[in-house]
């Protein structure tokens, strides 16, 4: 009887298997002049997985970049929002399962996502310097390491953010201008302030600057891992978060479980402050009608991360000529003004904006961000870069040992 | 007097645990800036209508495809429950109790569990990223819902209908079809109604198995709920909660006309 059902079940599941011929990947297309490659790319489609959690992404990227694609080169993008562990896993999974050709041909992916991936050989590459608007408008020494990890073309930039706090004016309006400020505002105010907690992005994010505001600065971290040199400075660390811990938001018994949880209790007034990684997130979600039109964002004096975002194609792409195509497009200046309207998204180039001609630079230069996102200039004095992933790893295993669970 | 005024009190209970949410949802869907000590949003706007409307395409296609594969996952259950319901209704053998148990597993195992092992069969298989992967998955971990219904339904008339007619001179198969499918038809919808819920909620497999490649509503209604877009996200559950009722709605239509035609 089971074996009756099981063996009907297999039977429906073969007749419903409708098997792919196998496609061989093209290892010339590296080869190709970029317009072989755009000639190939033409009528193909791109799947492009990334995050979906911003709609205003969202409605760029179905808005925008998907009928420019169409327009200029033939090509049909579509969007599928998955985080990157899931899609990371999904690919792993695939590998291991011996599937030569995937579903994803393009991935917006960051960090330790990017090395898992790098690392069991599932992207396709060096493709970034392949690209036309990567050669002439990208710095090669800005896009060269993500978190301390060689890209070495596997992956083109597309986008840079830098690390802010956010805060209402309304209720707030002079916020702690450093971190040793910030300390005496919590320790003052008892409840109003909370932090996400790692791993989370934007949790991790927050302990890593302070690290570097509380040990005396990035500099010493950025050649590579050492071990004496961790233990030597985490513990001031640990000592300054549990300081602040009993004038936390619930004591600092529990903490949101990401920044989106952050972001729900700062725009319910519940906190006084919340955070972001990308500085026009308060634009967007004072656009959005979640966040009070007083809201601005603000950088410590001690130090705010950047970092650069960037795409990947997996090498198992079935369409990995319309996915440099896309990569290439995205770098263009259009496409990055487009996407640094704050009306659209408000993110940061990735194009180095001196190496445009003076046209292009000037409407890089008279886009109005608004008044809740600081000016690229007012970034840049306080821009430090990330710490190499390994520091990354400790410092989140370390918080939940000596801060969660002290 | 009294029974009234309790019912009445039952009835505001029920209105409150129903539609209280829906209210608060829909406040969150048309209301921005909502923030203690408010007790309303303080502006209302069509925001988050205009978003999705945007995106209507996009997310019209979602849900055609949501709609699809779950009304598909319920067929496939209907179809393969069919016949080993009617045995386990009318037939005692030894192990029958073990057998049914052993039926019922996938609804009680996490799907998480067999998901992973399944997903490698299900790439070996070609399947991974297809719409037919997906409605087989969603089919593995479902059917059990229609499985007990298709019982409950083969237990719920006299097995002699089936005899009659096959003494009339019916054949199996006009047996199956004029007696005893419309006497199964209630609990199949009974029981395809929830295989369709529990397919259209499902999140994680649908990812897994269709990889993007099979749109789901849920797929991306997900990461909208887990960010801080609340009027969005608010929006969009809404719609996810009027396509079943939409849909039960046309069922129950269809039912009637159905059994009145049939004189029932």
């Amino acid at each position: 009887m089971r074996t009756a059902l099981s063996l009907a079940l297999l039977v429906l599941t073969l007749a419903l298997a409708c098997s792919e011929p196998e496609k061989k990947p093209e290892a010339a297309l590296l080869d190709q002049d970029f317009a072989a490659v755009t000639a190939k790319a033409k009528g193909q489609t791109v799947r492009w997985y990334m995050y979906g959690g911003f709609a205003h992404v969202n409605a760029w990227v179905d808005g925008y970049v998907a009928p420019e694609l169409k327009a200029r080169h033939g090509i049909t993008l579509e969007r599928v929002p998955m985080d990157a562990a899931v899609f990371v896993n999904k690919m792993l999974a695939e590998k291991a399962a011996g599937k030569a050709e995937g579903a994803i041909d393009l991935l917006w992916i960051n960090g330790e996502n990017f090395r898992n991936t790098m690392e069991a050989g599932l992207l396709f590459g060096p493709f970034a310097d392949k690209l036309p608007n990567f050669k002439a408008y990208v710095d090669p020494a800005g896009a060269a390491y993500d978190f301390g990890y060689p890209v070495k073309g596997y992956e083109s930039p597309w986008g840079r953010a830098q690390f802010v706090f956010e805060h209402d004016a309304a209720r707030t309006p002079t916020p702690p201008e450093n971190v040793a400020a910030l300390k005496a505002w919590i320790l003052a105010h008892p409840g109003r302030f909370t932090y996400p907690m790692p791993p989370d992005f934007t949790g991790s994010a927050f302990i890593r600057q302070l690290f570097y505001a509380l040990t005396g600065g990035y500099e010493q971290y950025m050649q590579g891992y050492d071990q004496a040199l961790f233990e030597r400075n985490a513990p001031a660390l640990w000592a300054w978060l549990n300081e602040i811990k009993p004038a936390l938001w619930q004591a600092g018994r529990s903490y949101p479980r990401d920044s989106a949880a952050l972001d729900t209790l700062f725009a319910r007034g519940e906190v006084d402050f919340s955070m972001s990684y990308h500085p026009s997130h308060a634009a967007s979600k004072i656009l959005e009608g979640t966040y009070p039109a007083t809201v601005r964002t603000f950088v410590p004096t001690d130090g705010s991360l950047y970092n650069t975002h960037f795409l990947a194609i997996p090498a198992n792409s079935p369409h990995q000529a319309a996915a440099m195509v896309a990569a290439d497009f995205l770098l263009s200046p259009e496409a990055q003004l487009a996407k640094f309207d704050p009306r659209n998204w408000g993110d940061f180039p990735a194009i180095d904006v001196n190496r445009l001609p003076d046209d292009w630079r000037n409407k890089f230069a008279d886009q109005d961000l608004g008044p809740a996102t600081l000016t690229p200039a007012a970034l840049a004095k306080v821009a430090v870069p990330e710490i190499p992933a390994r520091y990354l790893e400790l410092l989140e295993a370390g918080w939940e040992a000596n801060v969660l669970h002290r | 007097m009294r029974g009234a005024g309790r019912d009445l009190a039952f009835l505001a209970f029920l209105a409150l645990i129903f539609a209280g949410p829906l209210a608060v949802l829909t406040a969150y869907a048309f209301g921005s800036v909502w923030a203690f000590p408010d007790l309303w949003p303080r502006r209302f706007d069509l925001r988050a209508a205009t978003y999705v409307l945007s995106q209507a395409r996009e997310l019209g296609a979602s849900l055609a495809s949501s709609v699809g594969y779950s009304l598909a996952t319920a067929l496939a259950a209907f179809v393969l429950c069919l016949a080993p319901a009617r045995v386990l209704a009318r037939q005692s053998f030894a192990g029958k109790h073990l057998i049914e148990g052993l039926l019922l597993a996938p609804a009680l195992v996490p799907s998480m569990t067999f998901a992973l092992g399944a997903q490698t069969l299900l790439i070996r298989l070609g399947l991974s990223d297809t719409w037919p992967g997906v409605v087989a998955m969603l089919t593995a971990m479902s059917y059990p819902y229609m499985l007990r219904a298709l019982i409950a339904g083969h237990q719920s008339f006299d097995p002699a209908y089936a005899a009659c007619a096959m003494n009339l001179g019916a054949g199996r198969l006009r047996t199956l079809i004029s007696v005893e499918l419309p006497l199964i038809l209630p609990a199949a919808l009974a029981g395809g109604t929830v295989v369709f819920l529990v397919a259209f909620s499902e999140y994680f497999l649908v990812f897994l198995v269709g990889g993007g490649a099979v749109p789901s509503f849920a797929g991306a209604l997900f990461p909208l709920l887990t960010s801080s877009s609340h009027s969005v996200a608010a929006l969009l559950t809404l719609v996810f909660l009027a396509v079943p009722l939409v849909l039960f709605a046309a069922i129950e239509l269809f039912v009637r006309r159905k059994y009145r035609r049939m004189g029932l």
